[in-house]
């Protein structure tokens, strides 16, 4: 059988797949992840994810116009499944029932739910 | 920015990745670097930049992202070793299916390459002369592109010359009504009828290399002449001909001043000797006046390199022709340049030299030896496909041992090399035998030598291309079984292999069956032409050319014919009526559209013409000397009154002009046939032979059982009158035969090779047939033990065969049928394809594979059970 967990690093992808929308491949993510987690990555480890994502069947991907800045190459622009908003949304409700749990944190958790 | 610009990743890294990325993933993966580079470079420094997409391609060695590599062997030498030892065991341990397959591959391959080696001499023709793109033949079309001829007027080539600046020189061929000279040497006599009459610069124009000589004073000389190298040894023997004197019709002396090499078979010029055209300047009336509108030449032009570079170019050049005959003339013609390399085999003209090609046979035998080829890589596999079942153990112990599909590919393919490179060492053996053969069959003169190149590249593609087609499928086939299914002992005759073999045993049949009745229509179509009544009775009609003395004293021939009841059913003619070729373009009749074009051909006759061919009056009457009118008069066909918009009845009396002659019609004769049968029948006019100054002939129709002592009489009569040259005599119907040679030695080599492809085919469905009846020796045992009788068990056996011939039959027969419907459409006058010889046609291979087939049936039908099932 397939596995179709998501792994933390495969959700915060996932998640920037939702975010960048139509500019969503290799290296834009690899940049925002940078950008919004201050921590560096290769574009190959990104990549790697993609595709197992893909594999999983929580992405899709199809080849976006060619353009002048990569030499008129192009470029695979990924997009979320509906198994992969599934995942996504199953993965929030589990980590959130589980801070429900968590003694004298909850209060914390109203206000990152807010931010959610 | 591009990755050529200055600023670009560092090529190494780039070409470490592509050299390892997935070939899917490349182009998004290196687009995604660069921005990122572009990015880097931008934010920090180019050295940055440069490291960063380093590291970059190293994180990509990932295993989603590197392609998969093939394993490459350390040793692969050793395991050829191994491929061609296993590949030869194979061959011994099963010599019945080694010697079916190799002698079917052999025989195919032998065939194949004489067919090659036919199309590559037909195709070969001209093409040794240097210059030979640049030169082209000036040919006429007259009456709106429906007459054709490979000629041209006599002043035409140099008048070109001197307006044309594209064209580099030219060169006459003439005198074709003196073709045949006799020649007396200090001992003997010789009659040459192929001689031609050439401009000067002939050996400058034309590369017939001289063996003695000058090349550049041989022909100036206006009574120099050039021998071929065979010409002069007939003449002379061993001793020295250049410099002697021969004399020519008894009354020029010719000095020998070059010797030529022997020509090559494929110049479409063949003669014995070359004449200087100065030689009858003064006596040829064309030549003297320098004529324009009197087509007696042949006209090579040879243009300047690059001058003609495009067919528009082209057009331009004949259009630019065209009119500079318009300035001159007043005749409607038009020309046509024919390529030099094209006169062979794409020349439909009248006039041209004799023993012309066709392209379309060219083209009919190419597909007969790629059909032949076929017909033996099918036998190949088959036999190959059929005995899987005896490899499967070693293919799956070979996987097991941890073989690599591709593995058993290469060594299934190695050994169909094998075979088909031992089949070309045999076919070459068969080549060199066959040879001479194949020659006297298809009258040309090809050699083969293995110390040619291109000879070698071709044996090795043919060997190349059959080994690989004929192995391709066993490879594919028998490198898919599954190991353990294998060893398990399972059967691996699926559904889907029989039906594959049935289909290849199909096709093979399909493609004999179509060669076969090929060949049968060509001969029945050969027959029906032979046999079919021409409107005249060609048998028994001697005829002889009438040379000079002759021609001067016609009184004294017609007296001295009239003498003898052997020879006085006799008539002078100017042409034969079997390949009429001239024709005029003036005839003129009451009401005549003045925009008609049509070439009309014509027959100078005498009063006897009709009775001695026995050609029917229809209306009227035949020439006769009691009128002495008639010798401006006209007998017509009746295609002729057709054109005219006459009838039989009252064309009769209507007065026509005809080469400038004006006359009555005295007759109309009913059509017959003045042209091969390829042509339909044409207006034709007959006139009176008083006027005519050409050559022509006395034919003679002798009695019947009287040819011999006819002829004895003919010589006597001729020796009589024109004592310096024997008689050269020939017969009508043996003429008329020889103009289907063309037809006639194609349907000669299709016969011989669909025979072959039959041949083969039935190899390949005998060792099938043995194959399959070894499969059911148990079952067969185990049927007799329960009491079948043989006659029930040959006729199971043989069942499946019997199917596969009759669905080959049902897909050939209509094919072939339409196929050469279409062949046949070329003649005028030509068969139907009979269902009497498709009938025969099935009947015969019914015949054929049954007798193939039944050897091994019979044998297995009547095996003692105890034999088949003793062992288990």
């Amino acid at each position: 059988m397939k596995e179709t967990r998501l792994g933390d690093f495969e959700e915060t992808i996932l998640l920037l797949v939702g975010i960048l929308g139509d500019e969503a491949y290799a290296f834009k993510i690899s940049e925002e992840f940078e950008a919004q987690a201050n921590r560096s990555v290769s574009i190959g480890a990104v990549h790697s994810t993609l595709s197992r994502l893909a594999d999983k069947g929580f992405l899709t991907s199809e080849m976006g116009k060619p353009s002048a800045a990569r030499g008129g190459r192009r470029k695979r622009i990924y997009s979320i499944t509906a198994a992969g908003q599934k995942a996504l949304v199953a993965s929030r409700d589990f980590k959130l029932s589980l801070w429900k749990q968590y003694p004298g944190f909850s209060l914390g958790l109203d206000v990152g739910l807010t931010f959610g | 920015m591009t990755p050529e610009s200055p600023i670009s990743p560092p090529r190494l890294a780039q070409r470490f990745l592509e050299w390892f990325i997935r070939e899917d993933l490349a182009e998004e993966v290196l687009g995604d670097l660069e921005e990122q580079f572009l990015v880097v470079l931008e934010e920090q420094s180019l050295v940055k930049a440069k490291l960063n997409y380093w590291y970059q391609v190293l994180n990509y060695l990932r295993p989603f992202a590197i392609r998969a590599f093939k394993q490459t062997h350390i040793m692969p030498v050793a395991m050829y070793q191994h491929y061609v030892k296993i590949s030869w065991r194979n061959l011994l341990r099963n010599k019945v299916y080694s010697i079916l397959n190799i002698s079917g591959l052999a025989v195919g391959m032998a065939c194949s390459i004489l067919i090659f080696l036919w199309i590559q001499h037909e195709l070969s023709y001209d093409q040794f002369h240097p210059h030979a793109e640049n030169i082209y033949r000036l040919n006429a079309v007259a009456g709106g592109g429906e007459f054709k001829a490979a000629v041209s007027p006599a002043g035409m080539a140099e008048g070109l010359r001197e307006e044309m600046p594209e064209i580099h020189s030219t060169l006459r061929l003439g005198g074709f009504d003196r073709r045949m000279a006799i020649f007396e040497t200090e001992k003997e006599k010789y009659i040459e009828d192929d001689i031609f009459f050439a401009d000067s610069n002939f050996l400058q124009f034309f590369d017939f290399p001289l063996i003695e000589g000058d090349k550049r004073t041989a022909l100036y000389q206006p009574n120099g002449i050039l021998l071929t190298e065979s010409t002069a040894k007939k003449y002379f023997g061993d001793k020295e001909a250049l410099g002697q004197t021969i004399m020519k019709d008894n009354q020029s002396p010719c000095i020998i001043t070059g010797i030529l090499a022997d020509l090559p078979s494929h110049s479409h010029l063949q003669f014995s000797m070359i004449l200087p055209l100065e030689m009858i300047a003064q006596t040829d009336p064309d030549l003297r006046n320098n004529v324009w509108d009197n087509f007696g030449f042949y006209s090579y032009i040879r243009f300047h390199e690059q001058a003609v570079n495009s067919p528009q170019k082209l057009k331009e050049l004949v259009a630019t022709i065209d009119k500079i005959y318009l300035d001159r003339s007043e005749q409607e013609i038009v020309f046509q340049l024919q390529a030099l390399t094209d006169i062979h085999l794409k020349s439909e003209q009248q006039f041209d030299v004799p023993g012309h090609g066709n392209m379309q046979y060219v083209q009919i035998l190419f597909l007969v030896a790629i059909f032949i080829l076929l017909v033996a890589c099918i036998n190949f596999m088959n036999l190959a496909t059929a005995r899987s079942a005896h490899r499967s153990k070693e293919i799956g112990l070979r996987k097991v041992v941890g073989a690599k599909r591709s593995q058993l590919i290469s060594q299934f393919l190695s050994e169909s090399l094998i075979v088909s490179f031992l089949s070309i060492i045999i076919a070459v053996g068969l080549v060199y035998v066959l040879l001479p053969s194949f020659n006297d069959l298809s009258g040309k003169t090809l050699s083969f030598s293995l110390t040619k190149g291109p000879v070698w590249m071709g044996l090795g593609i043919i060997g190349l291309f059959t080994g690989l087609l004929s192995g391709s499928y066993p490879a594919l086939f028998l490198s898919k079984f599954k190991p353990v299914q294998v060893l398990k002992g399972k059967r691996m005759m699926k559904g889907g292999n029989r039906a594959f073999r049935n289909g290849l045993v199909v096709t093979q049949f399909v493609v004999s069956l179509l060669m076969l009745i090929g060949t049968a229509v060509v001969y029945n179509q050969l027959h029906f032409i032979k046999n079919k009544h021409l409107g005249y009775d060609k048998s028994n009609l001697l005829y002889f050319p009438l040379s000079t003395e002759l021609r001067n004293d016609k009184t004294s021939l017609e007296s001295a014919l009239m003498q003898n009841p052997l020879t006085s059913d006799f008539s002078l003619i100017s042409e034969l009526p079997a390949h009429l070729t001239s024709g005029a373009l003036d005839l003129q009749w009451e009401g005549r559209d003045p925009n008609l074009q049509i070439v009309i051909p014509s027959i100078a006759v005498d009063d006897h013409f009709l009775e001695v061919f026995q050609i029917e009056l229809l209306s009227g009457r035949g020439f006769s000397r009691s009128y002495s009118t008639d010798q401006s008069n006209f007998v017509v066909n009746e295609t002729a009154v057709r054109l005219m918009g006459m009838t039989v009845e009252n064309a009769v009396g209507k007065t026509i002009s005809f080469q400038g002659q004006k006359g009555l019609i005295v007759g109309v004769v009913k059509d017959f046939h003045f042209k091969p049968l390829q042509y339909a029948i044409e207006p034709l006019i007959l006139w009176w032979n008083k006027f005519y100054t050409g050559n022509g002939y006395a034919v003679v129709r002798a009695p019947a059982r009287n040819t011999e002592s006819t002829i004895e009489a003919l010589k006597s009569i001729h020796t009589q009158l024109n004592p310096a040259v024997p008689l050269l005599y020939h017969f009508l119907d043996q003429d008329l035969d020889n103009q289907y040679e063309g037809e006639q030695q194609v349907g000669q080599i299709c016969k011989l090779f669909a025979i072959l492809a039959i041949f083969i085919s039935c190899l390949g469905l005998y060792g099938l047939s043995a194959f399959m009846a070894e499969q059911r020796t148990k079952e067969i045992g185990i049927r007799k033990v329960l009491g079948a009788n043989a006659l029930g068990l040959v006729s199971l056996l043989s069942r499946d065969f019997f199917k596969l011939i009759a669905f080959a039959l049902l897909l050939a027969i209509p094919i072939g049928w339409l196929l050469m419907r279409e062949w046949l459409d070329g003649f005028a006058y030509r068969t139907e394809v009979s269902w009497w010889m498709l009938v025969g046609i099935t009947l015969g291979l019914m015949l054929i594979a049954f007798l193939t087939v039944s050897h091994q049936v019979i044998k297995t039908a009547l095996t003692n059970p105890v034999e088949s099932l003793r062992s288990e």
